[in-house]
């Protein structure tokens, strides 16, 4: 990992949960061979459709793979202070040392992130004091860390259920920068909410990293989101990642059939013309097609997509396509 | 049926399956006794298990194997009297209050929730106590903790009737003009019936184990009449324990908990399998 | 404090209400029934040999009537049975006349009491403590071994429990002492003696008891720890690096043992029952005891004593458990 910048590292990474059902065993392939460099400083934008895997991607990135999601290869590398650490080899104790400082994680804004029964003071306290941080300190940083991201102090003395939507993903934005850590993922950080609170949260998250200069992981179905903020895009699909370029070149020059859709469903100013959608369902990850997991769906399919799974290979410009019809030069 | 299959390949249905077609083989077998069961002094008292006798006999004179495939027989019977009955009346109540609402519903509840309140076993012994001649009969004892058994379940049925009223298919089934009966009968019964069954055969074990409590007391059953209850009552009113007849009050005590424990082991597997939460409990790698 | 007296007050009229609901019924069942107590406990006495001629007959049947509280019209009774349940007086009773029910409900009632306090809170904590780690920890070994224990345990009802319990270890392993409360001729006092012989004699119905309940407990705690573990606060706590033992505690049993304080209110008529059989079985001179005499001795007062309190006992326990409960949890506390 000698090139410039890049902090974090995925390679080859293979997650698949394991369900038993009745005697027969389910593999879901969520994360199928994927293979992502994430430089420093910059914001990373990861996205698809629902069930496309990306969650679980993320959760590999964050090394949290606990039953019943399986590591079935691959390795995740974290630049921690010039040294590169293959975090999923680590012991529990390891990792939970490196949780959170390093990298840091904004969930999905649901109800239910945050300890049910115990203040919201309580949850900051548990944090920190599991990190040795001196607590009187850190609280007083956390009190003007809320405020700063617009929060009243008071809201440390509340229980969950006692605040709105907004402020609880507000509170596990000021959770997830306690630490100041170098990078940190969010994961759908404006579904559901309301597009107000939406705008603000964005906001929040762009403030934090220009201010900061720590590195962002955004994971959201919303394209408008990636175009507002992401430096480059990682388009997944079914498991795998099918393109990967900066904003500019994913929104202007959209090379996978999928991109393409995705980008032309976008409703663009003036234009009154018919949205077209990606027509069919994404396949299921227990049961994966053959080949190109988008071949049952793509109006160009050739005979070689539905046998062999296309490499992501990169055109130029940094621009990495899995696809069969362009760079087929490039591919054996 | 691929339900019976795959409930087959968890143990615990195999193997409470296999005990409860032997308990039913014993009631069966009832019916080919050579002795009478209400009798005495048929045979010589208080042998311990032989090959005539293969689990004894009594200090009455009688064959505690052939004793036994009645009380079997019999408690059965109760049970299954009171567990239908009170499923039927669940049933009843649940519907009706669940898709009627309003002052139906709450009166319904309120008998219901008065009935779970209250002690049911002090009620259930001073109503034995005041019934007592009409609560000797089998088929009676079986109605009266029927009586007892409808509350709780009625209660579900209700709520699971609420959240199926509140479904599309109610509003498409209503305005394309199916009568009420029909609705309930045809679209909501393949929803309720598995709860139902379920508890059925909770039951089942609730009614058997109240049926033995009550004939302890010397309540319920006439006590010439074997059922799993009178037959220990008798043995311990007869001091087989300290004549040392272990068989005689062992073989119902070993008899009901098999029972109790293939019972139970059936309605686990059947509610884990039903139930898709439940399932995705079990599900877990090594850590 | 203005949260907990608008919670306060509609939770207490209701206890009112429900107790005088039960109260009531307790009172118009025996006399729903078709066949009159009075009649019975005359033909029970002539079936056992008491000669009782015609004359006499109609006297007692007066008498009895009076004492049951069975005269006069349904209204009259009524009142009268609310007079007297006030007072804490429900007749004399026919097992030991003319002592009062009151004064033997009062002498029973501490055993029970004692007895089920007791067993309730060690199966209780025994089991949420045992079912909790078997749950955190539920993909090791012991917790399955236990699992399998306790399905095999739970179908069983207290009777065969206690019978069981009594053959085993009171007379096939003459451990324990068969029957009573207390030695004979040992009196109840603060020595040691008396200590020795109370526990001694309490060991089984107890034991009975907590095994009973701890797999009631285990089973649900076990079940609901795997649910919390996998709850979103659980993951994302881990994820913030929070240590394990703050996680077991205060994130994952904290949250278990709400639906746990529920479940015991629910059960608690269960319970109670469950303690009065077992003191049948082992002769323990609590209210299931004399429950028992009665019923030989159709002694309909003591019978319809022990009900009322019966009923009594249970609203009052769930109402402290629910009054508790917000103790606990803060949803509830703040809405």
């Amino acid at each position: 990992m000698k090139e410039n910048g890049v902090v974090l590292k995925a390679e080859h990474l293979k997650a698949f949960y394991v369900l038993r059902s009745f005697g027969r065993q389910v593999l879901v392939k969520a994360v199928n061979d994927v293979n992502l460099e994430i430089h420093k400083g910059k914001v990373f934008g990861i996205a698809g459709e629902s069930g496309c895997g990306k969650s679980t991607l993320l959760k590999g990135l964050f090394a949290a793979i606990v039953p019943p999601l399986r590591l079935f290869g691959g390795r995740v590398l974290y630049r921690i202070e010039g040294q590169d650490v293959e975090v999923l080899s680590l012991s529990p104790e390891a990792k939970r040392q490196i949780k959170w400082k390093f990298i840091s994680y904004v969930p999905q804004g649901s109800m239910s992130v945050l300890n049910p029964i115990a203040k919201i003071k309580r949850t900051f306290r548990d944090v920190l004091e599991s990190h040795d941080r001196n607590v009187e300190e850190a609280l007083e940083m956390a009190k003007k860390h809320l405020t700063e991201l617009g929060l009243p102090s008071k809201v440390l003395h509340c229980y969950p259920h006692q605040l709105s939507g907004g402020m609880r993903q507000r509170v596990t934005i000021a959770l997830a920068t306690l630490l100041q850590p170098d990078v940190i993922l969010a994961d759908e950080p404006t579904t559901a909410l309301d597009v107000v609170t939406q705008r603000s949260v964005i906001q929040l998250l762009k403030d934090i990293q220009e201010k900061w200069g720590n590195t962002l992981v955004l994971v959201t179905h919303d394209m408008g989101v990636h175009a507002n903020m992401a430096d480059r895009i990682a388009i997944m699909y079914a498991g795998s990642i099918v393109e990967e370029a900066t904003t500019q070149e994913i929104f202007g020059n959209p090379c996978h059939p999928y991109t393409r859709y995705l980008i032309n469903s976008l409703p663009r100013f003036g234009e009154k013309s018919m949205r077209e959608s990606v027509p069919g369902n994404p396949p299921s990850l227990s049961a994966l097609p053959d080949g190109c997991p988008f071949h049952p769906r793509c109006p160009h399919v050739l005979r070689v997509c539905r046998e062999q799974v296309p490499n992501l290979i990169n055109i130029g410009n940094d621009h990495k396509v899995a696809c069969w019809l362009i760079g087929g030069e490039h591919n054996g | 049926m691929k339900l019976i299959r795959d409930l087959f390949k968890d143990y615990r249905f195999a193997v409470a399956f296999g005990i409860v077609c032997l308990i039913l083989l014993l009631a069966i077998l009832s019916a080919f006794s050579p002795y009478d069961p209400r009798n005495a002094y048929q045979t010589p008292r208080g042998l311990p298990p032989s090959w005539q006798h293969p689990l004894g006999t009594t200090w009455l004179g009688q064959d505690v194997f052939w004793q036994l495939t009645f009380a079997v027989r019999n408690s059965l019977t109760i049970a299954i009297i009171a567990s239908i009955i009170s499923r039927l009346i669940a049933i009843i109540v649940g519907v009706l209050a669940g898709y009627k609402g309003g002052i139906v519903d709450r009166v319904l509840m309120s008998i219901g929730d008065s009935t779970l309140t209250l002690p049911i076993f002090v009620v259930l012994v001073l109503v034995s106590l005041v019934l007592r001649q009409w609560v000797r009969q089998l088929v009676n004892l079986g109605l009266l903790l029927a009586f007892f058994a409808w509350a709780w379940d009625a209660r579900v049925i209700r709520s699971q009737v609420l959240s199926l009223r509140e479904r599309e298919f109610t509003f498409t089934s209503v305005l394309s003009g199916m009568g009420s009966f029909k609705l309930i009968f045809k679209q909501y019964l393949p929803f309720l019936l598995p709860v139902v069954f379920t508890t059925l055969i909770n039951n089942m074990s609730w009614a058997i184990g109240m049926e033995m409590t009550l004939s302890y007391l010397g309540l319920g059953i006439d006590p010439s009449i074997p059922t799993l209850g009178t037959m220990i009552q008798m043995a311990i009113y007869r001091q087989a324990i300290f004549l040392g007849l272990w068989w005689w009050i062992l073989s119902p005590i070993a008899a009901s908990v098999l029972l109790f424990v293939a019972l139970y082991w059936i309605s686990l597997s059947l509610s884990e399998y039903l139930d898709p939460r439940a399932r995705m409990q079990r599900i877990g790698g090594k850590q | 404090m203005r949260f907990v007296k608008r919670h306060l007050i509609p939770r207490l009229l209701q206890y009112f209400l429900v107790t005088f609901l039960g109260l009531t019924m307790a009172f118009v069942l025996p006399r729903l029934m078709p066949a009159d107590p009075v009649e019975q406990l005359i033909t029970q006495m002539q079936a056992v040999g008491a000669g009782i001629s015609p004359e006499h007959r109609e006297e007692m049947m007066r008498t009895l009537r009076q004492l049951y509280g069975l005269e006069g019209t349904l209204w009259q009774q009524y009142v009268i049975f609310w007079k007297k349940l006030l007072s804490v007086d429900f007749g004399p009773s026919l097992f030991q006349y003319p002592v009062p029910v009151s004064k033997i409900i009062g002498q029973s009632l501490p055993w029970t009491l004692g007895l089920l306090f007791t067993t309730t809170a060690i199966s209780w904590i025994l089991g949420n403590l045992i079912g909790g780690l078997a749950g955190y920890f539920h993909y090791k070994k012991w917790p399955k071994l236990l699992d399998g224990a306790a399905m095999l345990l739970r179908p069983i009802p207290y009777y065969i429990v206690a019978m069981l319990v009594l053959i085993f270890l009171a007379y096939v392993f003459p451990i324990f002492p068969l029957a009573g409360g207390i030695g004979i001729g040992v009196r109840v006092a603060f020595n040691l003696e008396a200590i020795k012989s109370l526990l001694r004699h309490a060991a089984l119905p107890a034991l009975t008891l907590v095994i009973v309940g701890w797999v009631v407990n285990f089973q649900a705690m076990k079940l609901i720890v795997q649910t919390v573990r996998s709850e979103d606060y659980v993951s994302y706590a881990q994820f913030a690096g929070v240590k394990d033992g703050i996680i077991a505690f205060r994130y994952v049993i904290r949250n278990a043992m709400l639906p746990q304080l529920t479940q015991l209110g629910l059960s608690f008529g269960q319970i109670f029952a469950g303690a009065l059989i077992t003191e049948m079985v082992f002769a323990y001179p609590g209210i299931g005891w004399i429950l028992y005499q009665a019923v030989l001795r159709a002694d309909y007062n003591l019978i319809m004593g022990i009900l009322c309190i019966s009923i009594i006992a249970i609203t009052t326990s769930i109402l402290v458990l629910d009054l508790v409960y917000p103790l606990f949890d803060p949803r509830v506390r703040y809405r």
